[in-house]
């Protein structure tokens, strides 16, 4: 029992399983943006086909200087931007990154991004590896 | 007795639907849209004083003529600006197709940023016919209050990565400067557009 209890409490305490693991992205698209734009955003659906919940942070990528996920929200007529630190998925569950919603916000491109191009953006999950999607640079909708 | 009753029944009767149709035939001409809020009066703008992404003055003279549609936002908003841009594109292009003109202005509420050249390159980006406008404090403080549009400068990580909270409604100016009607998201292409060809048809000069 005591023994069961040392694993169980590492298993817990050590996310050494934790990753990206079952986490598959989709429909990713950056919006295009006039040339001097300081902002961008990314839009995809990040579905997790594994078993156990996934949490993503800290997205990278070599196009810019920075990425946060955000959440545009509606309040009293206002739009506001909410930052988030994390995003979770449930095992079967999907997270979507849509127009109005929530955002991956893409500061300062370091190169000018136009319609047709393509840029790598990579999640990290709590595990060493990340995940890498592609995410096409498109005019619409 | 009860042959009374009936007789006082009957004449509340024919007095209630008398004033029903009276109401109903004495109501000013109203037009309904499903899209937004249609004010039961329109708003006279008095003259303001903005900079255009031109650099010209751009006052009430300016919103004169034409139905136009105001919206408000900041060239660094990575999400709602570019959506509701894009949006508005699609939404000139396709009353535009149909004959019904209405120009489209985006007010920036970030002054501090948003230069006239850098509204420029931003609005005309999506249409070159769309006008961006912005203002100093405090004349921007006081068009916005007149035009409804709250707005407010939010912190971010670093000081030039601040956002702004912004009211995201879109503001319809008829042809004497007067506002119509507020739309707010989210913005349904086909219902905003049969709206606004009602509103634009009701007021024929």
């Amino acid at each position: 029992m005591k023994t069961f209890l040392c694993a169980a409490l590492l298993f817990s305490a050590l996310p050494v399983w934790a990753g990206c693991e079952g986490l598959q992205v989709e429909n990713a698209w950056v919006r295009a943006a006039p040339p001097g734009a300081t902002m961008m955003a990314g839009y995809a659906t990040v579905k997790n086909a594994g078993s156990k919940l996934r949490t993503l942070r800290d997205i990278s990528s070599k196009d810019f200087n920075a990425i946060e996920i955000h959440k545009t929200v509606v309040e009293n007529g206002v739009s506001k931007m909410i930052y988030l630190e994390t995003v979770e998925i449930a095992a079967g569950g999907d997270a979507r990154f849509e127009p109005g919603g929530m955002h991956l916000m893409l500061f300062n491109p370091k190169r000018l991004l136009k319609a047709g191009d393509t840029l790598q953006l990579a999640f990290a999950c709590g595990g060493k590896k990340r995940l890498k999607a592609d995410f096409a640079v498109k005019d619409a909708p | 007795m009860s042959s009374r009753l009936i007789t006082v029944a009957v004449a509340v009767g024919a007095a209630v639907l008398g004033l029903a149709a009276a109401s109903f035939l004495l109501r000013p001409a109203s037009v309904e849209i499903k899209s937004g809020t249609l004010l039961s009066q329109p708003r006279q703008l008095p003259d303001f004083s903005l900079v255009a992404d031109n650099g010209q003055p751009f006052n009430l003279a300016s919103l004169q003529g034409h139905w136009t549609i105001l919206f408000p936002g900041f060239t660094a908003c990575p999400d709602v600006c570019p959506t509701t841009l894009a949006f508005l594109k699609n939404l000139t292009g396709k009353l535009g197709s149909e004959g019904h003109k209405f120009n489209v202005v985006f007010v920036s509420v970030d002054p501090d940023r948003d230069t006239p050249e850098r509204m420029a390159s931003y609005v005309h980006f999506f249409n070159p016919g769309f006008v961006g406008v912005t203002a100093k404090e405090p004349e921007l403080g006081r068009f916005t209050q007149m035009m409804g549009i709250a707005y407010a400068k939010v912190a971010g990580k670093t000081p030039e990565t601040y956002t702004m909270d912004h009211t995201a409604a879109l503001i319809l100016v008829d042809p004497k400067g007067r506002i119509t009607a507020y739309f707010t998201p989210p913005h349904h292409m086909d219902a905003m557009n049969a709206d606004l060809v009602t509103i634009m048809n009701s007021q024929q000069p």
